[in-house]
């Protein structure tokens, strides 16, 4: 069949540079064996190709050919097929690179009499076809709030986003980026609320993106973000609906790409990190405990083990006596310096965690039980480490994996180990040391030209009432000023007061 | 416990006991540093013996004049110097009670209280006043003084005035005699004139110092056992 | 006549409080009281007041100048007056002055750390750790020194706190008898105040970062009138927590005073002060080094790179080199006469000088008339 269909075009001499593309077109589509192609009818001459990998069979086998052959004595002209055929996206067109992109995308290609140059494409797409239906944000995880997350296919996503912004103004731009993947990618807005600058700037970085294959949106991440040498996120990719419109509420712009259950949002600071939507479920007084939990925690995390290794090795008439005498003794038998105990012990939970993350879950818990008690009790029984740095160095692992953003968390974990040898080298000093230099690479992150450590610098004390802690609803009515919104408010509170009186 | 069981912060535990609950002044390097620099002021620091059971146990308090040893006070001085230089106020002490022909001994504990202290400055007419209110309590008293009836209570509180005003004016004569001076005298005479020279002041003003003392004691809880 | 750098390089005038404070606190905030002492004893706070609100005059000076100038720096200031020879000349001393505030500030720190901490750590070793963080935050550009500013201030403030537990130890009749001192005791503490007052005059080169830099020196006023408060508060709890002659025999008064806080799992707290205070001492660091850049780069267009390189070889050389602690101790008088003679004379003479050369300009133009 196809073969007579080549023939015609060979023999076609009408227009040569563009039958010849199109030609050339099914020719290396037919190399593929799901490609197909056939003749609906002879008398009318209509010939039908399409991906059958990409296509959805039931709406070409149900409603386009039954369509087609029920008024086929009515056809005389391409409208025509347009006009029975129960489909929307259906578009007459004759440029050949249209051709091939549609057909790729799963478009089904009609052509009416042989010597015509118009193409019927017709989308009988099957969008959903080896993607997951639904996604549970198990990454994410909240105990309450919507369990509902994002999925592979952007289609999905955009329906999300819109099913809760319910607004005109929530605009979606499309741009294509990868030689290869052709990756749809959407930049996702409030008109009217969202600063232009911001949109304009994710927009252009985006169009200069020159790159073969867009597996995940961290990718688009990585390559559009200000710095690239910083274990610090710039953007915050997220799998939770709720975080994303929140973000998009507040001012920023958000990036989907097909193929990526995880979207992007920006610009961010890095208090955004430890935010968890939890925050906003709970009421503001537990809100903002579980958020300043957070906040020490990370504290915590960043500076526990450094400062055992500095009191250890140089401060320890710091410690009163009735301290140091159990810091002392756990570690009598050691034979290692402080420094190499710790960092042997960070070693090894790091080993935990990456081993957990790459097993099947079940195995997973076996090992953090096999890890966490064996290891540990074995490694103290064999006097490589003391029970104290045991505990702080689990207590810090413990505390570091509160963070809600994984990017963040593993950022956390990271610095920890220069900190550690600064504390080995120069002790508090170093310690001290450390934190300056940390202090002066994250003044100097920005995230898409905004500065990373607002509200904290460039200090912004009105913003203070959802930073560190989670005010009431009923104060945190305007959005963030540093974001640059064009319009400020996000709702207006009802003034009822609480009534002394009113019993 | 013997003392070599012991740890080596002992002492240490020991003194700052003594410092909260019972005669020991403010022990600290610093209070220490402030009266030894300072200008009209003589320091001092807890003296410590090793009793006859080979214990550590605090004997009273050592006065310093300039680097050496002026004098040594014992616990019951200890405390009236600890009353007298302010501050922390507390402390206790045994003293006798008599009504009608009974006579017997019991238990002051001073839990808090205040202490102002004033000076008139007129070369050897010179006065220091001390305005002293105390709240403390009587522990171990005889079962003939019943401390449920007022005027017992009453009669009790102007005994312990009369004596402890007599204890205070007896220990600061003392000092003076001795030629130290723990309660910075001096300094409170250098605040309020213009101007003051030490050597001068402890050579003419400070043996021929008057002490006026109003002592004042509040009995809270009297009258309850252990 | 743009005083003014582009808006993405400029920080707000409310940052002004946080620049020229933390410029002012440093290594001199940790032993000034046994220095100012000397002179009118227990009424040294009122010297301290004194040159507190001189400075409030000094500042009016800088901005005068600063305002008439061309660029709003003092490179170009010079170049103006002195003509661009001499006004190079004159930016070079300017540059030295810079580089010996980093000096005399590290090499002053370290000499606390290396008593305190690191007695076994030689100098250089301590004095090219601190210089490279110094380096790396200068290389962040303006903004990153005003954060650090901004740190720099937030993050010491928090020891202020723990002066409660002096103030429990407080003799406040101390401060007594009041105003029993002639002038020239006063003049004498005054000059030991001077040089921790230091530090408005780097407003002469960051000047144009600042935004609409011309209606800002409210804020400039603003944070003398909180360092004067701050540092008349730390002199009368420093007062009635030593006595008189005690304050006399401590070298570091600050520290000292730090002592005597306990918590159960901290016994000396002095070191979270000596580290802390890391904080402290960082932003008139970064500022002079920066400051230091940026006169060779607006006075001989030097690349920023390179004259980095050359300011801190020239740093190091110069810490290295200040052996003894009779040597710190020299080098700190050293900076007291430059400093106090760079605020009360150099920059009043410029003041008077501009006026004239204003004066002789009108003359010549009227005469032209």
């Amino acid at each position: 069949m196809s073969f007579k269909f080549i023939d015609r075009f060979l023999n076609n001499q009408k227009s040569e540079n563009e039958t010849k593309s199109i030609k050339t077109i099914f020719q290396q589509a037919a190399k593929s064996s799901d490609f197909h192609q056939f003749s609906l009818s002879e008398e009318q001459d209509i010939t039908i190709s399409y991906y059958k990998s990409m296509v959805d069979p039931k709406k070409i086998n149900d409603l386009l050919l039954p369509s087609i052959q029920e008024h086929i004595k009515k056809i005389s002209k391409m409208n025509d097929i347009k006009k029975y055929i129960p489909f929307e996206d259906v578009h007459v067109t004759s440029n050949p690179l249209d051709i091939e992109k549609r057909l790729i995308k799963g478009y089904v290609i009609l052509q009416f009499k042989a010597s015509s140059e118009d193409f019927l494409t017709i989308n009988v797409e099957n969008a959903n076809l080896g993607y997951r239906e639904n996604n549970d944000t198990e990454n994410e995880f909240s105990v309450i709030g919507p369990k509902v997350g994002f999925v592979e296919n952007i289609g999905i996503n955009l329906h999300l986003l819109r099913k809760q912004i319910a607004v005109p103004e929530l605009v979606f731009e499309e741009i294509t980026i990868g030689t290869m993947s052709k990756t749809e990618v959407v930049i996702a807005y409030l008109d009217g609320i969202t600063n232009p600058e911001y949109i304009q700037t994710v927009r252009q970085r985006l169009k200069d993106i020159d790159f073969d294959v867009i597996f995940d949106n961290s990718q688009i991440d990585q390559i559009i973000s200000d710095n690239s040498n910083t274990p610090f996120p710039i953007f915050l990719s997220t799998e939770r609906i709720d975080r994303v419109i929140y973000a998009m509420v507040s001012g920023q712009v958000a990036i989907l790409s097909n193929g990526s259950p995880y979207i992007i949002t920006g610009p961010t600071t890095i208090l955004d990190f430890f935010i968890s939507p939890e925050d906003y479920y709970l009421n503001w007084v537990l809100g903002s405990f579980f958020r300043i939990i957070r906040i020490i925690s990370v504290i915590f995390s960043l500076f526990a083990t450094p400062i055992y290794v500095a009191i250890l090795t140089f401060h320890y008439e710091v410690v009163p006596d009735d301290l140091l005498e159990p810091l002392i003794s756990s570690r009598a038998h050691v034979p290692f310096p402080p420094v190499l105990e710790a960092i042997f012990l960070e070693i090894t939970i790091e080993l935990l965690r990456e081993a957990g993350a790459r097993l099947p879950t079940k195995i997973g818990q076996t090992l953090g039980i096999v890890g966490g008690i064996v290891i540990g009790q074995a490694s103290v029984q064999a006097a490589l480490t003391s029970n104290v740095l045991l505990i702080i160095v689990s207590l810090s692992a413990l505390a570091s994996f509160t963070t809600p953003i994984f990017k963040m968390s593993n950022a956390i974990r990271l610095i920890r180990f220069p900190l550690i040898l600064f504390a080995a080298f120069l002790g508090g000093f170093g310690i001290i040391l450390g934190f300056v230099l940390l202090l002066g690479h994250l003044l100097k992150l920005k995230s898409l030209g905004n500065p990373y450590m607002v509200p904290l610098f460039p200090f912004r004390i009105k913003n203070f009432r959802d930073s560190f802690i989670r005010s009431s609803y009923k104060f945190s009515t305007t959005r963030s000023r540093f974001l640059r919104p064009l319009s400020l408010k996000r709702y207006t509170p009802n003034q009822d007061k609480d009534d002394m009186n009113n019993e | 416990m013997k003392n070599k069981d012991r740890n080596s912060d002992y002492p240490y535990k020991l003194i700052e006991q003594n410092y909260r609950t019972q005669n020991v002044p403010i022990p600290t390097l610093q209070s220490f540093l402030f009266d030894f620099y300072g200008e009209g002021r003589d320091p001092s620091i807890p003296y410590l013996k090793i009793n006859q059971k080979g214990n550590i146990e605090v004997e009273g308090l050592a006065v310093l004049k300039k680097d050496r040893l002026g004098l040594i006070l014992d616990q019951k001085e200890s405390f009236l110097y600890k009353i007298l230089r302010g501050r922390v106020i507390r402390g206790q002490t045994e003293f006798n009670i008599h009504k009608g022909q009974s006579r017997d001994t019991a238990i002051l504990a001073i839990l808090y209280g205040k202490n102002k202290k004033s000076i008139r400055n007129n070369g050897s007419k010179s006065k220091v006043t001390f305005n002293i209110t105390v709240n403390g309590m009587v522990k171990d008293f005889p079962d003939w003084l019943d401390l449920r009836k007022k005027q017992n209570n009453l009669l009790l509180k102007k005994q312990l005035e009369k004596q402890m005003k007599k204890d205070f004016e007896k220990l600061f004569v003392k000092f003076q005699k001795q030629q130290v001076d723990p309660l910075g005298i001096g300094d409170l005479a250098r605040a309020y004139s213009k101007k003051w020279n030490e050597k001068e002041f402890y050579e003419k003003v400070y043996p021929t110092i008057a002490m006026e003392i109003n002592l004042k004691i509040e009995l809270s809880h009297a009258g309850m056992g252990e | 006549m743009s005083k003014q750098l582009n808006a993405s390089l400029t920080v707000s005038p409310f940052f002004l409080f946080f620049l020229i404070h933390s410029t002012q606190t440093g290594v001199g905030l940790l032993n000034f009281q046994s220095k100012i002492i000397k002179g009118a004893e227990q009424d040294a706070w009122v010297s301290v007041l004194l040159v507190g609100i001189s400075i409030h005059l000094i500042i009016w000076l800088l901005y005068f100048l600063l305002k008439k100038s061309n660029n709003g720096d003092i490179m170009s200031l010079h170049q103006q007056l002195f003509g661009r020879w001499l006004g190079n000349v004159l930016n070079i001393f300017f540059y030295g002055y810079m580089l010996l505030i980093v000096s005399t500030i590290i090499r002053s720190y370290l000499s606390v750390l290396v008593t305190w901490v690191f007695p076994f750590t030689p100098i250089w070793f301590l004095s090219l750790t601190m210089i490279i963080v110094i380096s790396y935050l200068v290389v962040g550009g303006f903004r990153v020194i005003t954060g650090i500013c901004f740190w720099g201030m937030i993050i010491p403030s928090l020891l202020l706190f723990t002066l409660y537990f002096q103030i429990k130890y407080a003799y406040w009749t101390n401060l007594l008898p009041v105003f029993n001192h002639s002038l020239s005791d006063y003049i004498v503490s005054a000059k030991e105040s001077i040089l921790m007052y230091s530090g408005p005059e780097f407003l002469l080169i960051y000047f144009p970062f600042i935004k609409n830099n011309q209606i800002s020196q409210k804020w400039a006023h603003i944070s003398q009138a909180y360092t004067t408060i701050l540092y008349l508060f730390i002199t009368v709890i420093s007062f009635v927590y030593f006595s008189h002659g005690q304050l006399e025999h401590v070298t570091w008064p600050t520290l000292m005073m730090s002592k005597i806080i306990r918590f159960p799992f901290i016994e000396r707290f002095e070191y979270i002060y000596i580290f802390l205070w890391l904080l402290v001492i960082l932003p008139p660091c970064c500022m002079a080094l920066w400051g230091a850049i940026r006169v060779l780069k607006e006075s001989f267009k030097f690349k920023p790179r390179m004259s980095l390189w050359i300011s801190i070889i020239i740093v190091h050389f110069m810490v290295t080199n200040v052996k003894s602690k009779m040597d710190v101790e020299e080098i700190g008088t050293f900076i007291t006469i430059v400093s106090s003679s760079f605020l009360y004379m150099y920059i009043p003479i410029l003041f008077i000088f501009f006026l004239i050369i204003q004066a002789f300009k009108k003359a010549k133009s009227v005469g032209i008339d």
